[in-house]
């Protein structure tokens, strides 16, 4: 027995898990900071290391060779663009602008879009 | 008028209006950073580390790059402490678990201050 069922795929931003575009750039611009606080004494102690010492330098570029290390790198990377593209988003907002509905659909959908992009690019760096 | 005596700001409006500078700060010091490394790119694809050191070592590095970390622990303190207060609801909690955010942060800035010093 085949069943040919039409099957409903969330597609459109504003369909997944039932919320609205605005609030889910809302709730990953708050888990992108909290990844960003935890993941800053990993940064730290990169920048250490890589100012350090010449020998240290090229240790901690062995180090990101590796491909979790290269993971954990781009994800603290996108983290770091989501926030910032989502922060901007927040810094035109208190300007008064994109405060409608409709332009915060607008201005929420491009956030996305744009992390999407930035997440690639950095991809394309990382690897 | 609600008294809170961890928030950075001492107020919702400091702490709104740190909130929005330290944003400008990293803003621009993000933009910085990532101008000096496609700029770099251009010239030699492989970073070195004397590039890399000798951009560190420059006195206008070194203080835009300590008031970004200034920014950027000022920045957490005040939304991981909005995350505190959002989520954890038992006073004493909530008062350990922001004092060590305050701990933290004023590490993490010295620690900051120590590495960008010693370049």
């Amino acid at each position: 027995m085949t069943k040919q069922r039409p099957v409903f795929l969330p597609l459109a931003p504003a369909d997944v898990m039932g919320m609205p575009v605005m609030a889910i750039t809302s709730i990953l611009h708050r888990i992108s900071g909290i990844v960003l606080f935890l993941g800053l004494p990993a940064l730290l102690y990169m920048l250490q290391k890589s100012l350090a010492s010449e020998a240290s330098f090229a240790e901690l570029k062995d180090c990101l060779a590796a491909g979790w290390a290269k993971l954990a790198f781009w994800l603290l990377l996108s983290a770091v663009a989501f926030h910032v593209i989502a922060g901007v988003r927040h810094l035109i907002m208190d300007l008064g602008h994109l405060e409608t509905k409709e332009g915060g659909h607008k201005a929420a959908s491009t956030v996305l879009v744009l992390f999407v992009i930035a997440a690639a690019l950095l991809g394309v760096f990382v690897w | 008028m609600v008294k809170v005596a961890t928030s950075l700001g001492r107020s919702g409006l400091h702490d709104w209006l740190i909130q929005r500078l330290s944003a400008v700060v990293m803003l621009a010091y993000v933009l910085y950073l990532l101008g000096y490394l496609i700029g770099a790119y251009m010239v030699q694809p492989e970073l070195s580390f004397g590039l890399w050191q000798g951009f560190f070592a420059r006195p206008v590095v070194k203080i835009a790059s300590f008031l970004a970390l200034l920014a950027v622990v000022s920045h957490a303190w005040i939304g991981i402490w909005t995350v505190f207060t959002d989520y954890v609801k038992p006073v004493a909690v909530r008062v350990v678990l922001q004092s060590l955010l305050i701990v933290t942060c004023l590490s993490l800035l010295f620690w900051g201050f120590s590495i960008l010093w010693g370049v």
